[in-house]
């Protein structure tokens, strides 16, 4: 009991991971826990999600517990031993079945899809840091029947983050007109992004540019 | 009753998202979860029961949380204790087992047209404009009328008002069903589906995804 009451002590400094640890223990589940905490990643989501059997929406306790606190903490230094004495000892009190709320769950899988996406285009293309004031050189290919024309270089004016759909407004002058166009960061369309110059600006949308035709390529 | 296009399966509204084509297209598409559940609790026959069809459930429960008539009921079929049960209509009822779990990716696969129903979102007590795109009168000019109904029916002649008279009314928070929408993405591993468009209801929406009854699959005249 002294050894159970230690690390229900000990564990509960460590965030949210209390109420995980105390009921992964009495599945299989546990082992992956202390799995990946040696390991000492944020694992994927994917990853996580499949270590706990698919069982993601009404789960067996601490698995939700256990998903969110995985994720929000990087690093866990829990010993096997400490987590299998605390294990033994809710084991009786904790078979119930947890649900979470529909529309927490709903986010949790939002979030993990929106991140998913966003890191898979990552990884293939290189999308550097675009902020209002950068000056950008893109090569977008336009489906129109034409391949790979328009390199477009413009001035960022504005920025919207949404995950996966984060867009950004370019500014420039094409044939002696001004033309604000907005393109999705992650679109498969655009091929290339370079920044060619950093301009310093105290705004995060620069909308007064479109009263100031400077020639300054804007 | 009419009859399904073939067995469906029941999912939750998760919410929606964009979805970039390999091409460049971007797509809205809703995020369709499923709970643990779509497991067919009874298969009713012509014999049995008069008309052909499989009650399907989903959404596992506690045990406390269903009357003891409930639980005996899936119990009969060896099933977890669910909440919600639906029908699905069919015309043959073959390779249907009570206790048999539906697995999405056998049922429905990406490129597929669906139909796909529930409950949509209540609005509450609303007046025509909204209930029923009537359109308001002046707003200036010395009108009196502005968002009212305006004539409701002629003279002594018929002397009433016809049943069935828009009017305003509770709108909304009712069975809905949106047709042919096509099924972008399946994933396997989060157990999620995409669903090009919008779908009835908020995240956390309980939704019926059918295959869609287009004539050429349907039979013409029953």
């Amino acid at each position: 009991m002294l050894v159970g009451g230690v690390s229900r002590r000990w564990v509960a400094s460590v965030v949210r991971s209390a109420g995980a640890c105390r009921y992964a223990s009495a599945f299989p589940a546990s082992q992956l826990f202390v799995l990946y905490s040696q390991e000492n990643t944020l694992h994927t989501h994917r990853e996580l999600i499949r270590s706990h059997n698919w069982t993601l929406k009404p789960q067996i306790t601490g698995n939700i517990p256990l998903l969110r606190s995985l994720m929000t903490m990087g690093q866990q230094e829990l010993s096997s031993g400490q987590e299998s004495s605390v294990a033994s000892h809710e084991t009786s009190q904790s078979q119930r079945i947890k649900f979470k709320r529909l529309d927490k769950t709903a986010k949790h899988i939002m979030n993990i899809l929106d991140n998913e996406a966003v890191d898979k285009v990552q990884t293939e293309r290189e999308i550097p840091d675009i902020r209002p004031g950068y000056i950008v050189q893109l090569k977008v290919e336009v489906p129109e029947n034409k391949r790979r024309t328009s390199v477009i270089k413009g001035i960022v004016i504005a920025r919207r983050n949404a995950g996966l759909n984060t867009t950004f407004r370019l500014r420039r002058l094409a044939a002696g007109v001004g033309v604000e166009s907005v393109f999705p960061l992650y679109s498969p369309n655009i091929k290339e992004m370079k920044v060619l110059d950093k301009k310093k600006v105290r705004r995060a949308k620069l909308y007064y540019l479109r009263d100031r035709m400077n020639p300054l390529k804007k | 009753m009419s009859m399904e296009a073939g067995i469906g399966v029941m999912g939750t509204k998760l919410g929606m998202m964009t979805f970039f084509e390999p091409d460049g297209t971007v797509v809205p598409v809703t995020v369709v979860g499923f709970r643990e559940g779509n497991i067919v609790a009874q298969v009713k026959t012509a014999a049995t029961d008069g008309y052909d069809a499989v009650q399907v459930g989903y959404r596992r429960v506690r045990d406390r949380k269903l009357t003891k008539p409930e639980l005996g009921h899936l119990e009969k079929a060896g099933a977890i204790p669910m909440r919600h049960l639906q029908e699905f209509r069919l015309q043959s009822v073959d390779g249907f087992e009570p206790g048999q779990r539906l697995v999405v990716e056998d049922i429905f696969k990406e490129g597929d047209l669906v139909d796909v129903s529930g409950n949509s979102i209540g609005k509450g007590f609303q007046g025509g404009i909204k209930r029923h795109n009537f359109r308001r009168g002046l707003m200036t000019h010395g009108s009196k009328s502005h968002r009212a109904l305006g004539s409701i029916g002629a003279g002594t002649t018929p002397g009433r008002v016809y049943k069935g008279k828009k009017m305003p009314g509770r709108m909304g928070g009712t069975k809905t069903k949106i047709r042919k929408l096509k099924i972008v993405k399946i994933d396997s591993e989060l157990r999620v589906v995409m669903i090009k468009g919008a779908v009835p209801g908020k995240p956390g929406n309980l939704l019926r995804i059918t295959p869609a009854k287009i004539v050429g699959k349907n039979i013409p005249k029953n």
